[in-house]
């Protein structure tokens, strides 16, 4: 599954207002991509790993999401958890006539429907 | 290995084993090549004289020591020192709701104490990089202050001694806690309990634990746990009075909500996503029946509005494609006082959510150029949470779809507008 889901990520297209992204495997290891010199790749996988506990957390609240949304002035976080608890992160400009909101929403769906039977 | 770092960084060590303590001063000393200074403590009270003493980066938590609630200790660390990373371990294989719980009380990582050379190397590997994210002073967000009493109670279930010193303007008292019994306080002319329930009672101020020294007198023997209970009698009452006025205020049918000044209503930021701009808590409780007035309230101005009879006036609003129903909203202060709360009966529990979305929130900027915060949306299979953070106060609301909409119970409702098509995903 896992190569599977970094196949997907290389290919991830550019994206108008996609500043960044990256998934965060279940064992904690984590890919990412940078489109934006303001998103430095080195604290991307700290970032996912921000993100992934307060899935945690939300979980422990009783709060089960599927989707986060970290608002900034300058850029939002958006994450995406699967039941398998791969995680996606785009980091996208909070500018909205700057940003293909739709493509962004391709991107979320395309991860989101990724099957692991190709293991 | 570690030459990024220009100073030599601090780690504290807090388990009660000293074993363990000497073995990991030697053993991350060796792998730091020095670029660690270590530290160790045995108790609680002896990292918190330490913390006081030094500018630590790090800290190590053991959280099950037998004798000390391992999560409480982390929680008073984390409200006394946000700014310290804070990273937690465990002897054995713990649940998932304790890790979770270990993480939303400031833990930054959740790891197995180290049992082979191996495991020790990957111990220091994960803390060397955990230390190059070093948080920026200056930030606020929801952070409750430590309580006294948090301090007191923990240095008393952990059987310790320590000298507290409290001061708040020109008070300036000492309580002395002996092998985990309070046995003297002393503040101006007054001594004894008299001394403790005044010191307890001060609404501000600083404290300090020192190590123990031998009281001049020993002026107290009743038991600690008598102590708290009174002084927590005593502020509750003091809270009552002072609160009577927000209640009054809150009482009947009015909503309250912050009002950034200078901003109208209408270009309020919308509280959760799908709705317009213009929505705001007055929209998520439903039409109003009367103008809208402000009034302040410590230092914010607050917008108040008496609501119609509960019942939100929907009869000429086309019907929307989606409803939501809200369930809980909660307003607090940074220091997390309960400001308003909405059938909130777990505000303690959102509070401390709240502290760690704010927390997380500038952990999670470091090394990104994202402006400061505003809030964090969460959506799940028929629920939402939008929670709000400034420097000031925490909001958060959290509300369900309604699946039916012929089995709504009267209350505030939002309603997105006939043109929403629910929860926008994107920005």
């Amino acid at each position: 599954m896992n190569d599977r889901i970094k196949n997907w990520l290389a290919q991830v297209p550019t994206v108008r207002g996609l500043l960044a992204c990256g998934v965060r495997f279940g064992d904690g290891t984590a890919l990412s991509q940078s489109y934006s010199c303001d998103c430095p790749m080195v604290a991307l996988e700290h970032a996912w790993r921000c993100a992934a506990d307060a899935f945690e957390v939300l979980a422990a609240y009783q709060q089960p999401a599927t989707r986060l949304r970290w608002r900034y002035e300058l850029a939002h976080l958006q994450c995406v958890r699967r039941n398998d608890g791969i995680l996606l992160g785009l980091f996208v400009t909070s500018r909205t006539g700057d940003l293909d909101a739709a493509a962004v929403e391709r991107l979320i769906a395309e991860f989101e429907a990724l099957s692991d039977d190709n293991g | 290995m570690t030459t990024f770092f220009q100073s030599r960084r601090k780690v504290l060590f807090i388990d009660d084993d000293p074993r363990f303590l000497e073995t990991m001063s030697r053993v991350m000393g060796v792998l730091s090549h020095d670029s660690w200074e270590i530290f160790g403590a045995e108790t609680t009270s002896a990292a918190f004289t330490l913390l006081h003493e030094q500018s630590v980066h790090l800290a190590v938590i053991d959280v099950q020591m037998p004798v000390t609630d391992g999560l409480q200790f982390l929680r008073l660390l984390n409200r006394r020192y946000p700014n310290l990373q804070k990273v937690v371990l465990t002897g054995f294989g713990a649940s998932e709701t304790y890790r979770a719980t270990c993480l939303s009380s400031g833990a930054e990582l959740f790891l197995e104490k180290p049992k082979t050379s191996a495991e020790q190397e990957t111990l220091f590997t994960t803390l060397n990089e955990l230390l190059k994210w070093q948080p920026e002073d200056g930030f606020r967000g929801v952070l409750r202050r430590v309580g006294l009493q948090d301090v007191i109670q923990m240095e008393c279930l952990g059987r310790n001694s320590a000298v507290l010193e409290v001061k708040a303007g020109r008070h300036q008292g000492r309580i002395y806690i002996k092998d985990g019994q309070i046995v003297h306080a002393a503040v101006g002319d007054r001594k004894g309990e008299e001394a403790f329930l005044h010191l307890l009672g001060l609404r501000r101020g600083e404290f300090v634990m020192k190590t123990f020294t031998e009281p001049p007198e020993q002026t107290i023997d009743t038991s600690y746990e008598m102590l708290l209970m009174e002084a927590a009698r005593l502020q509750d009452e003091a809270i009552q009075a002072a609160g009577a006025r927000t209640l009054a205020l809150a009482s009947g049918e009015t909503e309250f909500f912050p009002w950034r000044s200078g901003k109208p209503a209408d270009t309020l930021q919308p509280l959760f996503p799908g709705t317009p701009a213009s929505t705001s808590l007055e929209a998520l409780a439903g039409a109003p029946a009367a103008p809208a007035t402000t009034e302040k309230v410590g230092g914010t101005t607050w917008m108040r509005r008496t609501l119609a009879s509960g019942l939100p006036a929907r009869a000429t609003a086309p019907t929307p494609p989606d409803r939501t129903r809200i369930e809980e909203i909660l307003v607090c202060t940074a220091q997390g006082e309960v400001l308003y709360g909405w059938h909130c009966p777990s505000s303690d529990l959102w509070v401390n959510f709240l502290e760690f979305v704010s927390q997380k929130a500038r952990r999670l900027s470091q090394g990104f150029t994202l402006g400061s915060f505003d809030r964090l949306e969460v959506s799940g299979a028929d629920a939402h949470l939008v929670a709000l953070v400034s420097t000031h106060q925490g909001i958060l609301v959290r509300s369900r779809n309604e699946p039916e909409p012929g089995n709504r119970e009267p209350g505030p409702k939002l309603e997105p507008p006939a043109s929403s098509k629910g929860p926008a995903a994107t920005a």
